[in-house]
């Protein structure tokens, strides 16, 4: 039989050294450690284990699945796609969709149907801790923007990411820690940003900008049904327009100003996504998702003038989807953190490595929009028996 | 050629002697580093070779310790000695890796007394690549599973357990 290893004898900074090691995308593992004895629990819940977990894996948060919105048998909903053996709490709400996901935390919007401004709720889920926050109704100026005329867009973000704060390549230390909501609406005649801090609980109206000073016609929409219609880069939040390669939108979080970036000029096709290199905001890239290939650009530092310098783009070509009518195959995102493109066809979502060209079947049912990755570390938060809630 | 190379001597806990060469025990062991730099004075001006105490390894766990040095830390025992490259396959991503994964095949007190060990000498290979092995010991084990296999006693009272099980439930 086998010998027990003998870790009553080992100190409690060995045994982290243990739990360091196990695998970030197998959150359950943790939990199943924390089970074994108080001890191990007491190190595991330790809010410097999960400090040094993060900085053990190099503070690359790894996928956890994916936040979608498809049909179920009774009704729509947000849905949850695993890849890992996290499980969301309080996920599964319906009418529903996520819109948009960073530094663990989830971004969604209420009444997926409706376009009318009034109707615009916004929630941010923990889906770690399971805690769901309905944000305020968004103060939207009188008279509201027709239906026609209001088109919008949101991200959420740490507080702390961006304005060249150090921890904003961390997902580390997000939990439980301040967040903002950055919402960017189009009336008949102008482009407005609130933006929600959950310090103050409430929406700030921070700028407003003429459509005619940022070039945008009545007819250029803001996206908030693609998958990729933001990107947190450096200090500043893009949001792409419907169906527009010319320009996207930019909103500087440390002045709090609305601008307009010009795309490359070659950079044409028939839908735009934007990304970036990191998943918490270094550079800004633009990918043209055509049939068959992929056109990555990726901006370098702005000049002086503050315009964009593009590289040259790199060009991945996609292979054909076994069994798949090319007609019907359909990019969803490029997740750029991880390498992969997530591609629905006809039988099922996939998500392709692209320097492998591996390709893995994701879920089975191809019903769905709005794929939002979800990528965080989750180490056990066991409220229950140390009497401290889980962060929220 | 090979007696110009320095060796010096580590005496393990039972009282056994190893012989290893002072460059590669250099590269690989802080601690053992820094007591070789703390005698070099004194020796500098003798031609006797060091031994060094290594209270807290025994034997048996020095021997493989420094099986592992060797293996790690002199490249030129490795071109001396072709044959040790069936530890390696064409698709290993380290072409140790082999080596690696069969050197941490032991049974449970032997790989612990590895983990003491390298914390002690501070090699941090070492050190990695044995809690590494532990804690591939965690993973797709049930929690009585892990308590048998780490000989630790539950003591979480029934109430308690229900409960954090409750919580997580999503983990099971």
């Amino acid at each position: 039989m086998e010998t027990t290893l003998p870790l009553a004898l080992t100190t409690d900074d060995l045994i982290e050294e243990f739990f360091l090691r196990l695998p970030p995308e197998d959150p359950a593992s943790l939990v199943h450690a924390a089970l074994v004895c108080k001890r191990w629990r007491r190190i595991l819940t330790d809010r410097g284990f999960r400090r040094r977990f993060c900085e053990h894996h190099h503070r690359r948060p790894p996928l956890l699945g994916y936040f979608r919105y498809g049909p179920t048998t009774a009704t729509t909903r947000l849905l949850f796609t695993p890849t890992s053996s996290f499980r969301p709490r309080n996920a599964g709400h319906r009418f529903m969709k996520a819109l948009d996901s960073r530094h663990g935390r989830v971004l969604i919007s209420h009444n997926a149907f409706r376009q009318d401004p009034s109707a615009c709720r916004l929630s941010v889920l923990d889906p770690i801790t399971g805690h769901l926050l309905s944000l305020p109704r968004l103060p939207l100026r009188k008279p509201l923007p027709s239906v026609y005329n209001f088109t919008w867009n949101a991200v959420v973000l740490c507080a702390s990411s961006g304005l060249g704060c150090d921890d904003s390549g961390s997902d580390c230390h997000c939990q439980g820690r301040p967040f903002l909501v950055i919402f960017i609406g189009t009336s008949k005649q102008e482009v407005y940003a609130y933006v929600y801090s959950s310090q103050a609980g409430a929406w700030s109206h921070t700028s407003s900008v003429a459509r005619d000073t940022l070039g945008l016609l009545i007819s250029t929409r803001l996206d908030h049904r693609d998958t990729r219609a933001s990107a947190v880069a450096r200090d500043a939040v893009y949001f792409k327009f419907f169906q527009n390669n010319v320009r996207i939108l930019k909103y500087d979080l440390g002045a709090q100003e609305i601008s307009s970036v010009d795309l490359p000029d070659k950079c044409r096709g028939p839908r735009i996504l934007l990304l970036t290199d990191t998943e918490y905001g270094g550079l800004l890239g633009v990918a043209t998702v055509g049939m068959s290939r992929i056109d990555l650009w990726w901006s370098s530092e702005a000049g002086p003038d503050g315009c964009f310098r593009w590289e040259p783009p790199r060009v991945i070509e996609l292979q054909p989807v076994p069994h798949a009518n090319p007609n019907l195959v359909h990019v969803v995102d490029i997740v750029h953190s991880l390498g992969a493109i997530i591609i629905r066809a006809h039988d099922g979502v996939f998500s392709l490595d692209i320097e492998s060209k591996r390709m893995t079947k994701l879920c089975e049912d191809n019903c769905t929009s709005c794929f939002v990755p979800y990528l965080s570390f989750c180490t056990p938060a066991l409220g229950a028996i140390t009497g401290e809630g889980p962060s929220s | 050629m090979a007696s110009e190379k320095k060796v010096v001597f580590l005496r393990s806990s039972d009282g056994e002697a190893f012989e290893v060469s002072e460059e590669v025990i250099s590269a690989a062991s802080v601690t053992i580093k820094g007591m070789i730099d703390e005698e070099s004075p004194s020796r500098a001006d003798t031609a006797a070779t060091t031994t060094l105490a290594i209270p807290n390894v025994t034997a048996a766990t020095l021997s493989r310790v420094l099986h592992y040095v060797n293996k790690h830390f002199d490249a030129a025992a490795v071109v001396g000695r072709p044959d040790d490259y069936i530890f390696c396959a064409p698709g290993d991503e380290h072409p140790l890796a082999r080596f690696d994964d069969d050197f941490v095949d032991v049974d449970n007190d032997t790989l612990i007394d590895l983990v003491h060990a390298a914390e002690y000498l501070h090699i941090k290979k070492l050190f990695d690549l044995t809690c590494k092995a532990v804690a591939d010991k965690l993973k797709g084990r049930t929690i009585d599973q892990i308590r048998e296999t780490f000989g630790i006693v539950n003591d979480y009272t029934v109430e308690e357990e229900v409960e954090v099980y409750r919580e997580n439930s999503w983990a099971f």
